[in-house]
């Protein structure tokens, strides 16, 4: 075997994983050991290397080192220390982040003060320390890293996720050796001192400043749409970069370009290299300069495993060239690999080393075999696109594991932009900052024509990212689909290429390995079963939901607020509201707003249906137009193909609630008012029944008081039967209980007829007359209640029979909700309760919990339990709450 | 300077750089040194380019590249396929050379893996004709008479056969003999040579008792394993037929293969198909 480094990686690599993946053995270090002596054995008895005795050797020694090092980072602190008041001092290690109100940076606690006298500790945190006076601001700006601080504050730990897939902090700040939250009210609590070593942190302290200084000379150089760009491009700095235009290129799959890599180093070291033979430099000399250069770019650019990858890759590959020692590519990326898991095992779980190391392999490997797919003209075009494609087709798993996303001009897209922006802008980019250094208004002539080509390619990505529906929404895929994919590729490639080796008679070869296939037939087998099998797996990849027969309600955690996602068994979503976060400000007060403040639509929301591979909703359901239900619907309503809206029929004076209906105006998104009568087919056994508000003659009207507006429905899922009473209060349940049990409804003739018909279509079209677009403009009475007859589906003809399985306790657990005579007439055996930690109103109510533990009802609130969520059969459902794991099985009422 | 050079700390840095670099090889037919490798059988760029592969044929029995007047002319044609590796021109002459007459047998391994891409060859022509792949029940070879082989110190057909069997995973039978010695096939005309073949080999006793017992343990052991499509009915009359490769280093006009083919297929039942390293 001649290449002992790329198969004893590939074996760290998966030792590694491994060792992520269990939970901690304790062993670590004994496995370590004796791994390590067992090598050292081999080799003293002088064994020739085999694969079979060094290769396991190689994984068991990753395994334990691994474990070893997860298990030394843990907190000193009990789990009792949660909520702990303290006084600490510590010592700054990250730049200080200054958002409006909001201050945070990561700490070094070297002595802690619990108020039983100091400790010297070695704990990090993360501080997050909110300002109380905007003159503060400029205080903690000028805090830098390295400095000393003493405070007073909170000791908190960060929250796991709360919804299944969700993002878990603790976790995420885990891998940063982090595990305590410091939050800390105010700069009075906080002195600050500078101390001076000579240090790492020292160093980055003064790199900091000069990044700064760079990022500054660009925000000079650069009009302000471009600045936080071209920092992003030239030195890492991604923080000022505008969201909307990330958002942009992420959804082109574009963004690897804002990440500096490979192509980035290369430029570098063609820029030196070329700078300095024009200085009539020898090439020796230019290359031991670049080598020594290139330490500074890689902390210069921010240190990201890509850059630390690529510019690790081009020191050695300079060390080589000046050795005259040859390189090999494989050899290289899997040394460099080695060294990084070695210097830090969690890289293992960083996307951008993820990615990184995937793709510099992919396209070590694949682009040989790509080049020999396509034509032989035009080489450099046929190069790029040989590196495009591949890229493309590595990167693509990844891509949809953590992002969810991909577009399917995003191949065009990086062949297009890639080349000129790697080529052109940074360059030029890079150019026009050097010199700006030295003499600012020369820069200032550099950067117009840098200027142009950006206006060029922000044109470019604006209009392949304005093209909705070449965007495609994955859900994350598991482990064996990950890896049936690379090796559905990896044959499906090397097969190809044999098969159109063998069948071009220009390229035959001589067969001189025994295990080739020996006929045509082979190779045209193992393509296509290949193909085939990519097929398959892109398909099930797509929606794996689709076979499962399962019907779903997720009760999603969106803090104080209701979003409810629905899921027939064949796949079709209905989303019941998005949360939304509610930010009271004073006026004067606007200093304390973030650059981009928290908002649960788009951080929690969007991407939990995207993960869970939402493609598009049937439905999306407005129960009332309060913000705690709306606010976050707006995100949805922009990044998720939407068919049709049901609101309450009633319009509030609400920025956000008139911004959502005029999304959806602009999207043509059909709007329906809801009534009581109307049933929507979901999916293939997935009913609902809108049970209140009542039919009303009047327009649109608006109102302000919202909750007794709310939209109620009754889902039948596969016999499962779910009450989803939205904000509902005393007086509505009043009526819908009148209105259902008490009143004998008068049936129209035309609704026995009607229901049937409508009941089997199996579309999922509201029975009902047609859209009311135009609605949010208040002329949309006309039609309304017409097809009146047609409404009752499945309907009002018979009152639904008492009793539901579920009950979603209306507003949150209010007192106002949830009466004895809701609940009698209703019997519900288990309650949900989607309420916020720790929210101001003091949801839910005592009586109300009181009234449901007298009924019987099994309570499950989403502040206590994270997401809870009911996945149903024929033959009853089960629920999964996502913190304090609780499952049981339950039949239906049916039963 | 010297001293650190020789340091456990160079050697260290050395060997890691090593680690880093390709692999060095040295070429099995020339001996020079190389970086690249561009083959799987350990040939230097140049001498693998030289090899003048057989990559298209035009002779559908024989396997030459190129048009064949033997094998239309010959009245009975005993083997069923045989396919050559290379071209027999004058580099090959002088590496056969190389190898026969000046001893240097380290090209037999060589030349095994070189067959390879013969043996491949074969394979694929017979499962085109058969519709699916098929496997060789044993090597075997035109051995060298004993008086050469005592001149000679090494048959060259038994260590291509050798080298191929063991590659190839397939037993290798002496299953030939040669009884009379026959002066230098490159000497005669094309009639002379067959004429002067007639009853120069024989079978070989001690491989056919070999042959035998395989094929007795094959055909019993065939049913249970559900090679019944190929063994066909239960019965004597359905036992299979076997395959036996015959290796040897040139195929000139076929009539050493083509004698040794009807002798093999004159006592059993048996097809026989030729590999030669050159054509």
């Amino acid at each position: 075997m001649k290449r002992p480094l790329v198969f004893g990686t590939v074996c760290w690599i998966a030792g590694g994983t491994l060792a992520l993946q269990t939970t901690q053995t304790r062993m670590g270090l004994t496995l370590l050991l004796s791994g390590v002596g067992a090598l050292l054995l081999l080799i003293a008895a002088r064994l020739p290397y085999r694969m079979w005795t060094h290769l396991p050797l190689v994984l068991l020694i990753a395994f334990g080192y691994t474990q070893w090092i997860d298990e030394g980072n843990q907190s000193a602190w009990g789990d009792d220390h949660n909520g702990m008041e303290m006084t600490a001092s510590g010592r700054l290690l990250s730049p200080v982040d200054v958002d409006g109100d909001t201050v945070s940076a990561i700490l070094l606690l070297s002595a802690a003060d619990f108020g039983e006298g100091e400790e010297a500790v070695e704990e990090r945190v993360r501080l997050t320390l909110k300002l109380l006076l905007q003159e503060e601001q400029e205080l903690a700006r000028t805090w830098q890293r390295g400095d000393e601080l003493r405070l007073t504050g909170t000791l908190k730990t960060p929250s796991v996720a709360r919804n299944e897939g969700g993002f878990d902090y603790r976790d995420y700040l885990r891998l940063q050796r982090i595990h305590w939250q410091l939050s800390v009210k105010g700069m009075e609590q906080a002195a600050r001192e500078r101390v001076f070593r000579l240090d790492w942190t020292e160093l980055n302290r003064h790199n900091d400043a000069l990044r700064e200084r760079l990022g500054s000379l660009l925000d000079r150089l650069y009009p302000a749409e471009q600045a936080g760009y071209m920092k992003g491009l030239l030195i890492g700095l991604r923080s000022d970069l505008d969201p909307e235009q990330f958002q942009q290129f992420s959804q082109l799959g574009l963004t690897h370009i804002l990440a500096i890599s490979g192509l980035h180093v290369a430029v570098f070291v063609a820029v030196v290299m070329g700078l300095l033979s024009a200085c009539r430099v020898p090439r020796e000399t230019s290359q031991l300069a670049a080598m020594l250069l290139l330490p500074g770019y890689i902390l210069l650019t921010g240190c990201s495993p890509s850059v630390v990858r690529a510019g690790f890759m081009g020191m050695i590959a300079l060390y080589a060239a000046r050795k005259r020692m040859l390189k090999d590519g494989l050899n290289l990326i899997s040394l460099v690999c080695l060294a990084m898991l070695l210097w830090d095992p969690y890289y293992l779980r960083n996307v951008s080393f993820q990615l990184s190391f995937l793709v510099t392999a992919g396209l070590v490997l694949g682009v040989p075999l790509m080049s020999k797919l396509l034509p032989a003209r035009y080489p450099a075009l046929m190069g790029a696109v040989a590196v495009t494609t591949v890229a493309q087709l590595v990167s693509f798993p990844v891509s949809i594991y953590y992002f969810n996303q991909f577009s399917l001009v995003s191949w065009t897209a990086n062949l297009i932009l890639v080349p000129f922006i790697s080529m052109v802008v940074t360059p030029a980019g890079s150019v026009s900052l050097v010199v700006g250094l030295l003499w600012e208004s020369a820069g200032r002539l550099i950067a117009v024509p840098v200027d142009w080509m950006n206006r060029l390619s922000f044109w470019a990505v604006e209009i392949m990212d304005s093209w909705d529906w070449f965007h495609t929404i994955w859900p994350s895929p598991p482990l064996w689909w990950l890896l049936a994919y690379y090796a559905a590729l990896g044959t499906g490639m090397t097969a190809l290429v044999r098969l159109r080796a063998a069948s071009n008679q220009a390229e035959l070869r001589p067969m001189l390995e025994l295990k080739q296939p020996v006929f045509l037939g082979r190779w045209r087998r193992a393509t296509l079963g290949s193909g085939l099998l990519l097929a398959v797996l892109l398909v099930y990849g797509y929606s794996p939901d689709r076979w499962s027969g399962l019907g779903r309600v997720d009760f999603l955690d969106v803090g104080q607020g209701d979003s409810i996602l629905i899921q027939s068994p064949d796949g079709r979503r209905m989303l019941i509201d998005g949360g939304g976060t509610v930010t009271f400000r004073k006026p004067g007060q606007e200093w304390k707003e973030r650059r981009h403040p928290y908002e649960v639509g788009e951080k929690v929301v969007v991407p939990l249906l995207k993960k869970r591979g939402v493609h598009e909703l049937e439905w999306l359901v407005l129960t009332h137009a309060d913000n705690d239900h709306i606010g976050g619907l707006q995100a949805v309503l922009e990044q998720i193909p939407v068919k049709r809206i049901l609101y309450n029929g009633t319009l509030k004076e609400n920025a956000g609630y008139r911004k959502l209906l005029e999304t959806a105006l602009a999207k043509d998104i059909p709007l329906y008012a809801a009534e009581a009568g109307q049933t929507i087919r979901l999916g293939e056994g997935t009913f609902l029944r809108c049970l209140f508000p009542e039919w009303s003659d009047e327009p649109a009207a608006f109102e302000g008081k919202q909750n007794d507006r709310s939209i109620v429905l009754l889902l039948d899922l596969l016999g499962t039967r779910i009450l989803l009473p939205g904000d509902l209060e005393k007086a509505g349940e009043a009526a819908v209980v009148d209105q259902l049990f008490t009143q004998l409804v008068t049936v129209p003739a035309s609704a026995e007829s009607g229901a049937p018909a409508a009941g089997a279509a199996g579309t999922s079209e509201v029975a009902q007359a047609g859209p009311q677009q135009g609605a949010a403009e208040g002329k949309q009475s006309n039609g309304r209640g017409s097809g009146g007859g047609e409404a009752a589906v499945l309907a009002s003809s018979s009152p639904p029979p008492r009793g539901v399985d579920v009950l979603k306790v209306g507003h949150h657990g209010s007192k106002t909700s949830t009466t004895e005579e809701w609940l009698t007439a209703w019997q519900p055996r288990v309650a949900v309760i989607s309420v916020g930690e720790n929210n101001v109103y003091g949801h839910p109510a005592k009586p109300v919990l009181d009234r449901l533990a007298a009924f019987g009802a099994e309570v499950y609130r989403t502040d206590q339990q994270g997401e809870v969520r009911f996945l149903v059969r024929r033959d009853g459902f089960r629920i999964r709450t996502q913190l304090h794991h609780e499952t049981g099985n339950r039949l239906s009422a049916s039963e | 300077m010297n001293r650190l050079s020789d340091s456990w700390a160079a050697r260290l840095l050395r060997a890691s750089a090593g680690l880093l670099a390709p692999p060095i090889h040295r070429c099995a037919a020339c001996g020079n040194e190389y970086r690249e490798r561009t083959n799987p059988i350990g040939l230097c760029r140049s001498c693998y380019a030289a090899a003048p592969w057989i990559l298209r044929v035009r002779c559908p029995v024989c396997g030459r590249a190129e048009a064949c007047p033997d094998c239309p002319a010959r009245e009975a044609t005993w083997f069923r396929l045989s396919r050559s590796s290379v071209r027999y021109d004058d580099t090959m002459k002088e590496w056969l050379a190389q190898y026969k007459y000046r001893g240097s047998e380290r090209l037999g391994s060589l030349f095994g893996a070189m067959l390879v891409h013969g043996y491949q060859l074969l394979r694929q022509q017979a499962a085109e004709q058969e519709g699916c792949l098929v496997t060789f029940d044993c090597v075997t070879y035109a051995p060298v008479h004993p008086e050469r082989l005592a001149e000679r110190g090494f048959d060259q057909a038994a260590q291509l056969a050798a080298e191929l069997g063991r590659r190839a995973g397939l037993p290798v039978l002496p299953l030939l003999a040669r009884v009379r010695h026959t002066p230098k096939q490159s000497h005669h005309a094309r009639r002379e040579r067959m004429v002067a073949l007639q009853g120069a080999f024989a079978p070989d006793a001690a491989g056919w008792r070999q042959l035998q017992a395989r094929w007795a343990a094959g055909n019993a052991a065939a049913p249970g394993r559900g090679n019944a499509a190929r063994s066909g009915a239960a019965g004597p009359a359905a036992r299979r037929r076997l395959r036996v490769l015959v290796v040897d280093d040139v195929y000139t006009t076929g009539s050493t293969m083509n004698e040794c083919a009807r002798l093999l297929a004159e006592n059993g039942p048996i097809d026989v198909y030729g590999l030669t390293w050159a054509r």
